[in-house]
């Protein structure tokens, strides 16, 4: 009854302790994201040497993940591994600082697109208020068209009108066509 | 002898007295009838002539007058036209300056700039009152200078044809005399004719020397045209001088007026 009780609690523990190995060895990916900061914004500045970086830091990442997963392979087949892999987070707590120092690089980096942006800005900025002048002009000039067009048609109308005022006004001569007759 | 005889004798010397009393009246009467003969040609119609010459004087003026009155209604009803063509049109005018102010309110980026904007437009709007109350006061002037010469002209022909009708009535009156003297109508006839003629020649001559009534208007016209050139002139300034101040308001490049002006007059 000793010995089967011994043996059911061994039983026991080692399944708790191969399930705790599993389940510890079942989270490593999640810590992934907190490399996808350092690619999005390299990625999201159009430059080529940014895009260059940001390769690069892809590269990284991916190389990282795999040597990670091919820990996390190996603590799945080994799990008396776990002082090696809190070795590999030991050095991969190093990584975030190198990639902190690149994101205050391609933050300097991207001081002179911030300020290109600005120029563009500006320039937008220039463009749309001489576009609105422009608009203005064209409406003003079109105002002023159409009145002086109206104006001159309407004096074109008056000699028309004058024209057929006095023929009408020598008309009256004609009513006297053979009065004499 | 014998009675019967006597009696015989008797009657024959009174058929006899009868006989020459009766041939001697009717003898009498046909002399006197060949000393008075009938009068004969113009004469014979002096009458008549007269009669119908009143006719046909009368006819000639309802002719006259109903001609003058259907140019006159004609001329007054082309007048109105014009006159409500150029109200519509103007109405027409304001319609798209409140569509094109619109245009500009759109724009206008601040309170002072949306102020300029209602000041350009009550501009213009009074800019073009004025020239259409200047261009109808002009058209106003120019038609009542057209009745004036009208009535004129009118009044001058009436009396050369009065004139003329004077002389037919005086033809008439003398050829009357004349006949009345005895003058055969072979001589009066042709001295009526003559003077007939001759006052239908004058009338002619008379009508035909009157001036043309585009020249009589010709002063008129160009005053009118003066007048009208004034109106646009003024309108073309007035714009210019709305414009000015919008396009400081604004911020942009005012335009020119007068070059525009001259453009579309081209």
């Amino acid at each position: 009854m000793r010995k089967l009780s011994t043996s059911y609690v061994a039983a026991f523990a080692a399944t708790i302790i191969t399930l705790f190995i599993v389940g510890a060895c079942s989270q490593q990916p999640s810590r992934a994201p907190t490399i996808e900061p350092v690619v999005t914004p390299t990625s999201a500045l159009g430059d080529e040497e940014d895009e260059l970086s940001s390769k690069q830091v892809v590269e990284q990442a991916s190389l990282k993940n795999s040597t990670q997963e091919d820990n996390q392979t190996t603590d799945t087949t080994d799990p008396t591994a776990t002082a090696t892999q809190e070795d590999n987070q030991t050095t991969e707590t190093t990584d975030p600082t190198a990639t902190a120092t690149q994101e205050d690089d391609q933050t300097t980096e991207t001081t002179d697109p911030t300020a290109t942006a600005t120029q563009e800005d500006d320039q937008t900025t220039e463009t749309t208020a001489t576009a609105t002048q422009l608009n203005i002009e064209t409406i003003i000039d079109g105002i002023l068209a159409e009145l002086l067009d109206d104006a001159t048609k309407s004096l074109r109308d008056l000699e028309e009108e004058v024209e057929a005022d006095i023929a009408l006004l020598a008309d009256d001569d004609q009513a006297l066509t053979g009065v004499g007759e | 002898m014998t009675s019967l005889n006597r009696e015989v004798i008797r009657l024959s010397v009174t058929f006899v007295a009868v006989s020459f009393l009766v041939w001697f009246t009717v003898a009498t009467t046909g002399l006197l009838r060949a000393e008075t003969p009938e009068p004969k040609g113009i004469c014979a119609k002096l009458s008549s002539m007269t009669s119908n010459t009143e006719l046909s004087m009368q006819n000639r003026l309802n002719k006259i007058e109903g001609k003058r009155t259907e140019l006159d209604k004609k001329r007054m009803d082309r007048q109105a036209s014009k006159m409500i063509e150029r109200a519509e049109k103007k109405l027409v005018g304001e319609a798209k300056l409140a569509a094109k102010a619109e245009a500009l309110y759109a724009v206008a980026a601040t309170d002072v700039q949306t102020a300029a904007v209602a000041t350009f437009v009550t501009q213009v709007e009074a800019a073009v009152d004025a020239r259409v109350t200047a261009v109808n006061t002009a058209i106003a002037l120019w038609h009542n200078e057209g009745d004036r010469v009208r009535n004129e002209r009118i009044a001058l022909s009436d009396s050369l044809i009065a004139t003329q009708t004077s002389a037919v009535w005086s033809a008439h009156a003398e050829s009357e005399v004349s006949c009345k003297e005895g003058i055969v109508s072979k001589i009066v006839g042709p001295v009526h004719k003559s003077a007939i003629a001759a006052s239908k020649d004058q009338l002619n001559a008379d009508l035909a020397a009157l001036p043309p009534m585009d020249v009589l208007m010709a002063p008129y016209r160009v005053n009118l045209k003066a007048a009208t050139d004034d109106a646009h002139k003024n309108f073309t300034d007035a714009l210019q001088t709305a414009t000015d101040t919008l396009a400081i308001a604004l911020g942009v490049e005012a335009s020119d007026a007068a070059s525009m002006a001259t453009a579309t007059d081209s």
